[in-house]
């Protein structure tokens, strides 16, 4: 018999249900324990009825619970909405009511983004007790977990539109519009639990315990917040504060649902006590093992001190270990014994060929050893050297030719002079790629050839140079200078665009540093975004500090000499807000959370 | 709003959804009568048409859902989780030296229907406590006749390879028993 044939058999005609095969009777009498008389049925529903509408008070009307809260509650997952509010059957099912004011449905798309972290999280709660704990049968999270199941199905789509649409945003936009979105949609899913609370419709143990497992959940998110909002300058607690926050006001929020004793008698407090576990412990993991922890001046010595050099990475350690000897030893505290670095030097140097290029600074900065410079000696270079009379155009690749005529001592006045010139004519013109470097060369090859006014008549090209390289756009978190003026993206006025920096441009910002401590912060350089930049620079993840770090943390410490010389940090009222905004959101997010709680009403021994 | 008639129509089919989310006989039909009753309180909310199965299913369909939820919370859910458990087994111990005749077959075939894939125990729950129609069924779970239809016929097809499965193991039972008994003697 084809299905069909089968299925006209077992329904008949009037599509009506029909028990009039022998299976299907079996089956009627298998359930006939579920069948109940239908007068008696009919009876106890008019009893009921009856009974509700002598006894309750006044139901809420549209005023009380707007049609803006019910459907926004149409969007959560039940296990989400507070009893009392089930208990108002309009709730979450008007879908026919509302098709015809689609805006109506706004607060529940905002909240949507919230309610879907939530359940990430939930999910993910509900995943680990499963694989850790086994089927809970007979627990109350089996059905919560079958509710979740139901949610992600009828709302994946929903959900992978908005988390595709989070990831774009995140990609094209600022972290802060994300960011404003995030809170935004939790500010509206607190809203309906608040709403819910003023109607009466949620005790204060039901909006307590959402409000505290939600705070607590938040503390996975500030984690990532943490990373991208870091105030420059207003140190350490304030990162703490903001996965702190969230704990403590979600404790405060489920010791004031507590208080609700007749309500919360009907919780189980394994509920309640596994979130706060989790989120500590997750709070625990995050700040002392995955939290970038800033490198202090001692770990940046450590790494001096290490005196390892690779070959592979045997440019870039030379340069991180001599830029961060120069600054620790040119500020106030312990120099690091740079002894082993000058040992694992000369190894080098025995079998490898010699890279002025990268060794210049190191000599500058008086700190290559004697034996070293056997290494660098190129008699042709050297020759030639007061043969030149065109503009020194590369000083890095000329420093040790000079150096050696002048430890030596065979250059003559005049042929320093014709070579300081050169040096200062070579600076002329067009900025070129790694022009802070450069530039600091030139100051060096000056320097030694003990010619200041020459140096003096560097400070145009200087100004120049550090200005064109200076990538701070408004509104100056963070900035740093950049390696060319190509690499200023700029709008159509010539105003800097914001950008993402990495480590890439620690050594121009270096330089920079080096240059401004000597001729001045010129117009237009904020060194508090650049500190901050520095800053972040010195993060080290796992306690592990690499040549970056230990670069930054010794610029950083250097820059004190230059705020208090040259340009105080703006720490005006709106600067401090304007880099606290994140912790004050947050703050504000945890206020609100506390104030609805405390708001909802008490529950009555009826309600339980 | 006749409410007479709301509850003719759609009484099985709520008293089988509730059933199929695990609540006891009399749980499921106390919930089921608390949907009627809200659903009558709450009349003037709804906007559409009480003749319509579809958008009347939707709208019982979200009243019940709420309440379980609220049922549940209540702790009632473990209470039935445990009464389910202690039927199930009763239902997997049928006297193996018996057919599956009278009270028995009904065990075996509520044991049966608690082996269905959910979306199969559910509608056979909602169709066959009272013969309901497929419209209401339709309705109330928001999904089209057509689908409740397949889902009835699988369902039914499944139960019947499950009880004869059932039937082959117990006749082998019996026979191993009886054998058993001869050789003894």
């Amino acid at each position: 018999m084809t299905r069909d044939g089968q299925l006209a058999g077992a329904f008949g005609d009037s599509n009506r249900g029909v028990l009039d095969d022998d299976f299907g009777v079996a089956i009627g009498e298998a359930l006939e324990g579920l069948r109940q008389d239908p007068e008696d049925f009919a009876a106890g529903v008019r009893d009921r009825i009856a009974e509700r509408e002598t006894t309750s008070g006044p139901r809420p009307g549209p005023t009380m619970f707007s049609a803006w809260v019910r459907n926004a509650a149409a969007f959560m997952p039940p296990f989400l909405i507070p009893r009392g509010a089930v208990l108002d059957a309009g709730l979450a099912t008007g879908g026919l009511a509302v098709k015809k004011s689609v805006w109506k449905w706004a607060p529940g798309i905002v909240a949507f983004p919230a309610i879907l972290s939530v359940m990430l999280v939930a999910t993910f709660v509900w995943g680990f007790r499963r694989a850790t704990i086994g089927d809970t049968q007979g627990s109350v999270d089996d059905l919560s977990s079958l509710e979740a199941r139901l949610w992600w199905k009828q709302h994946r789509l929903a959900s992978v539109v908005v988390i595709v649409g989070l990831v774009m945003l995140l990609r094209t936009s600022p972290f802060e519009a994300v960011a404003i979105f995030a809170i935004l949609s939790m500010f509206a899913l607190l809203g309906i639990f608040g709403a819910l609370a003023r109607a009466g419709l949620a005790s204060r143990a039901e909006i307590g315990q959402r409000t505290g497992q939600f705070l607590h959940s938040m503390v996975i998110y500030a984690y990532f917040l943490m990373s991208e909002w870091m105030p420059s300058h207003a140190g350490g607690w304030s990162r703490v504060a903001l996965p702190l926050l969230p704990v403590i006001g979600g404790s405060v929020c489920l010791w004031l649902a507590q208080q609700d004793r007749v309500g919360w008698a009907t919780r189980r407090n394994q509920r309640v006590l596994l979130p706060i576990f989790t989120s500590v412990a997750i709070t625990f993991v995050l700040f002392f093992a995955l939290a970038p922890h800033h490198t202090t001046r001692e770990q940046a010595a450590e790494y001096v001190e290490r005196g390892f050099l690779t070959e592979e990475e045997f440019g870039g350690e030379v340069v991180e270990v001599t830029g961060t000897y120069r600054h620790l030893a040119e500020t106030k505290g312990s120099v690091p014994d740079i002894e082993p670095f000058h040992q694992a030097l000369l190894q080098h140097l025995e079998h490898e060929e010699f890279r002025p290029a990268i060794l210049w600074d190191h000599a500058a900065s008086g700190l290559l050893p004697d034996r070293a410079y056997d290494f660098s000696r190129d008699a042709k270079g050297e020759e030639k050297l007061t043969e030149y009379r065109r503009p020194l155009r590369h000083p890095q690749q000329m420093y040790f030719h000079i150096a050696n005529r002048i430890r030596e001592e065979s250059l003559s006045d005049r042929q320093r002079d014709r070579i300081a010139r050169q040096v200062v004519d070579g600076a002329q013109g067009k900025v070129p790629y790694d022009a802070l470097e450069e530039l600091s060369c030139r100051v060096a090859i000056l320097d030694l050839l003990d010619r200041p006014k020459y140096v003096e008549q560097l400070a145009e090209p200087i100004e120049l140079a550090l200005l064109a390289t200076w990538a701070g756009a408004p509104p100056l978190k963070l900035a740093c200078f950049v390696s060319s003026p190509n690499m200023v993206k700029r709008d159509s006025e010539g105003v800097p665009k914001r950008d993402r920096f990495s480590f890439v441009h620690l050594p121009d910002s270096d330089h920079a540093v080096r240059l401004m401590l000597r001729f001045g912060v010129p117009a237009g350089v904020q060194v508090r975004a650049l500190a901050a930049y520095l800053v972040e620079m010195s993060e080290n993840m796992m306690w592990t500090v690499d040549g970056r770090n230990a670069r930054a943390a010794a610029v950083l410490e250097r820059m004190s000499e230059l705020n208090g010389g040259v340009e105080p940090l703006d720490g005006s009222a709106w600067t401090v807000l304007l880099d606290l905004r994140m912790v004050i959101a947050v703050a504000v997010l945890v206020s609100f959370c506390v104030l609805i709680t405390k708001r909802a009403p008490m529950s009555t021994p009826e309600e339980c | 709003m006749d409410l007479d008639a709301l509850i003719a129509r759609f009484r099985g089919p709520l008293i089988g959804l509730h059933a199929s989310w695990g609540l006891s006989a009399r749980d499921a039909q106390d919930l089921a009568q608390d949907v009627f009753t809200e659903a009558y309180l709450s009349r003037e909310r709804f906007k559409g048409d009480w003749a319509d199965a579809g958008q009347a299913g939707a709208w019982l369909r979200g009243i019940a859902s709420k309440l379980h939820a609220s049922h549940r919370r209540r702790g009632a859910w473990r209470l039935d989780k445990i009464a389910r458990r202690e039927l199930a087994r009763d239902d997997h111990a049928p006297a193996a030296s018996a057919k599956l005749e009278g009270q028995e077959r009904k065990l075996a075939m509520r044991a049966a229907l608690g082996r269905l894939r959910e979306s199969w125990r559910t509608v056979l729950h909602m169709h066959y406590i009272e013969g309901s129609g497929l419209a209401e069924i339709a309705g109330l779970l928001g999904v089209s006749e057509r689908s409740v239809e397949g889902r009835l016929f699988r369902a039914r097809k499944e139960l019947k390879q499950l009880l004869e499965g059932a039937d082959l193991a117990l006749e082998a039972t019996g026979n191993a028993a009886l054998a058993s008994k001869g050789e003894r003697l």
